[in-house]
């Protein structure tokens, strides 16, 4: 093979300049034919209801009356209550708790990262269960666990003689209590993209830092943090994205008649309360597109800080 | 690197674009219609009929094989929706047209579908059915009919009773409930049975509009809502009576675990687990109780205590038949057919529910003999029916918001009630405008 390759090229042929034109253009074809696709659902399922929810946010009207347009009184109404006040901070609130879970995530995962440690298939299996489990049994089991009266909690915080309390009906507690279940709930997807990430800092680096001199805890911070920044700031990112559309966990967990329901809900439960309970649509899609602006600003920000950071080797 | 930053970039951009999916309201329920596109002969119909209660599927089932037997030709299908789904999925369906031909409805939403023209009158198919108007309960007929049209009859009805659990009562040595009972004799009995080591709570007074505070401000002579239904009756002596008679049963006398231990274990729950002695609560749960082991043997029922008037909350489920159907005629038969004598005899028979039509209760009644079913129905005619307006839910929706703080003591019922009136007051003005 290497020697009629050798061989060959003694005999080069003429570079056929002329033809590449038509050869690059079925390419440009197919390219754009398969770009088409994706392009297409972008246009189907984002672009278009998103053009339509902004025309309902102007709206007024019932499913079946129909909707027409009627000028900006849908966001007057929302934004002149206390209500989507009182739930943006709560969101944001909750959403800086769950944030909290990424530094969790990443000792988790250095430990699981440990040279020569055993069965650690078994411990990362253990870790992403709750994220292969449903919410709804995971917000049912939690509900049981905080339950005042009964539940596994109090049990435990009584027989070492701390506070006890009703968790998610108390209104000083229940976002935090929620924020909890978030957390775990959070951590095994955090802890697979964190592994992943950790799978790619070169081991040669470690080892020099290790014949300097720099202990396990040096080499985490000063080695493997840096190296892993590109991985722990979209774990950020999509941590924040997803608690700002929490809305699973607060309906099970607290349920309709929760005396700290007023001072819990959060943006997505406000949209669900105002369009599907309500049946005021109009008012839900300005919620709807309230929340939309607010990730894109918190995710914009998030991006702008990444560049104080995050390093990309 | 280039490429990683991309990635990133595009993988946050396509995760804060999904929001945006989350105000498409339309065209998101689909998948419903599928029954009625097929048969292949003129004459072969198929139907879908849509249900909240799994609990109930039983006995509709038999309902509707009767149904398909007089009917040649003519097939239904259950569609079972959850009740947290209920509401928005035949509605978006409905106005999408891809909803059922039949579905179950209530009198606090039915105003909507009738403004909205998506209903067939019942009119005809009743006329043709040879069922008596009169065998029915008025209250719940008159929820029905709009501008002298039939649009639903109820299927069946509930009201609300004195639960009781006797072996709590037996072992404080306290008399069981009578039909005579005051609201003053529920506070002296509950003091009795309450056990100061919070195991045991004398009555339960959960937030719960139907089972609890709505029959007591009827009782006191009070409305939640006006006649004509423009304005709200929160803000009266009489409706702020009867709102703090369960208030006080936590907060003054103690006889009630708190709003909180209900948000944490439902009032029905901590009933069956013998943690509270009393609870009014309806008809409804009859099938449940006598399910439950525990429950069947040591649970009976009794009326309602009297306030200064006799009245407890009768509600019942009505069956449309919506216009977009393609089999008019047959949907309509079916919506008559399923709320008709013989579905009432059946739905009683099984225990599952009080059938409506006249004559077919006793069955109900002798379903589980361990109870006093017999309660629920003697005070039928005191029945108020559930207060409704043209669009009840953006009213009804406020009221556990507003009363929350009076359950829990951190507001006076009058302060917590002139909220709610308020508010009520400014959503029925706004639906008498639309």
């Amino acid at each position: 093979m290497t020697l009629t390759r050798t061989k060959g090229s003694a005999a080069p042929p003429a570079p056929p300049a002329p033809r590449r034109r038509p050869n690059r253009h079925p390419d440009d074809v197919w390219a754009a034919i398969l770009l088409a696709v994706p392009f297409g659902g972008l246009v189907i399922f984002y672009l278009w209801p998103l053009l339509r929810t902004v025309l309902l946010s102007f709206s007024e009207g019932t499913a079946f009356t129909g909707y027409t347009l009627s000028g900006p009184q849908n966001w007057q109404q929302l934004f002149e209550g206390d209500d989507i006040w009182r739930a943006l901070l709560n969101t944001l609130v909750y959403a800086a708790i769950v944030l909290l879970g990424v530094p969790i995530a990443m000792v988790v995962a250095a430990l699981l990262h440990q040279r020569g440690l055993r069965g650690r298939s078994f411990y990362r299996t253990l870790y992403f269960v709750p994220v292969v489990t449903m919410p709804v049994a995971v917000a049912m089991v939690w509900r049981y666990i905080y339950n005042g009266d009964f539940g596994l909690l109090n049990e435990v915080l009584d027989s070492v003689g701390g506070p006890t309390r009703a968790w998610v009906a108390d209104p000083d507690t229940a976002l935090y209590a929620v924020a909890a279940v978030g957390i775990w709930m959070a951590l095994g997807t955090n802890l697979i993209i964190l592994a992943a990430g950790l799978e790619a800092v070169p081991e040669t680096l470690e080892e020099a830092a290790m014949l300097d001199g720099a202990g396990p805890i040096r080499r985490f911070f000063s080695v493997t943090v840096p190296l892993l920044t590109p991985s722990i700031f979209l774990v950020s990112v999509l941590s924040v994205i997803g608690s700002l559309q929490m809305f699973d966990l607060l309906f099970i967990m607290l349920g309709r008649t929760n005396p700290a329901l007023a001072d819990s809900k959060t943006i997505v439960y406000l949209f669900y309360e105002e369009a599907f309970v309500r049946n005021d649509r109009p008012l839900g899609a300005v919620i709807a597109l309230v929340t939309l602006v607010v990730t894109l600003a918190v995710t914009a920000v998030q991006f702008r800080l990444q560049r104080r950071w995050v390093t990309y080797a | 690197m280039k490429s990683t930053k991309t990635l990133l970039g595009l993988m946050a951009a396509a995760a804060v674009l999904t929001l945006a999916a989350c105000g498409d309201n339309g065209a998101s329920a689909g998948g419903s219609g599928d029954g009625d596109s097929g048969g292949d002969s003129a004459e072969e119909v198929n139907l879908t009929f849509a249900t909240f209660s799994p609990d109930q599927e039983p006995a509709i089932r038999e309902i509707l094989d009767v149904f398909e037997e007089q009917n040649p030709g003519v097939t239904v299908e259950i569609q079972i929706i959850p009740w947290t789904d209920y509401w928005s999925t035949l509605q978006t369906s409905t106005a999408g047209g891809t909803g059922p031909d039949v579905a179950w409805m209530l009198g606090a939403k039915i105003g909507q579908y009738i403004d909205g023209g998506v209903l067939l009158p019942l009119d005809d198919a009743f006329e043709e059915s040879g069922l008596d108007i009169e065998k029915y309960p008025e209250q719940l007929v008159d929820l029905f009919v709009d501008d002298g049209t039939t649009y639903a009859l109820p299927k069946d009805f509930d009201t609300i009773g004195l639960w009781y659990n006797k072996a709590l009562f037996d072992e404080a040595g306290v008399a069981y409930p009578t039909p005579d009972w005051t609201w003053d004799d529920v506070i002296t009995n509950a003091q009795a049975l309450t056990k100061p080591d919070g195991s045991v709570y004398g009555i339960g007074a959960p937030m719960d509009p139907q089972a609890t505070y709505y029959n007591t401000i009827y009782q006191a002579g009070g409305e939640v809502i006006s006649e004509d239904g423009t304005t709200s009756g929160y803000d009266s002596p009489e409706a702020i009576e009867g709102i703090k008679f369960w208030t006080d049963l936590i907060n003054v006398h103690h006889v009630s675990p708190t709003l909180e231990s209900f948000a944490d274990t439902e009032s029905v729950a901590q009933f069956m687990s013998g943690r509270l002695a009393m609870l009014t609560t309806g008809s409804f749960y009859a099938i449940r109780f006598a399910n439950d082991p525990y429950s069947s043997e040591n649970f009976d029922v009794t009326e309602l205590p009297g306030g200064a008037q006799e009245a407890t909350i009768i509600n019942g489920i009505g069956n449309v038949a919506l216009a977009s159907t393609e089999h008019p005629e047959e949907a309509a038969r079916l919506a008559v057919f399923l709320s008709g004598e013989e579905a009432s005899r059946i739905s009683s028979e099984t225990g599952t529910v009080i059938g409506s039509y006249d004559g077919t209760q006793q069955a109900f009644v002798d379903a589980f003999p361990q109870f006093n079913l017999q309660a629920f129905l003697d005070q039928a005619e005191n029945g108020v029916v559930l207060p409704v307006s043209r669009n009840t839910d953006a009213w009804a929706s406020r009221e556990g918001e507003f009363l929350t703080p009076a359950w829990t003591g951190e507001q006076t019922v009058e302060e917590a009630a002139a909220g709610l009136a308020g508010a009520m007051n400014e959503a029925l003005a706004q639906e008498n405008q639309g």
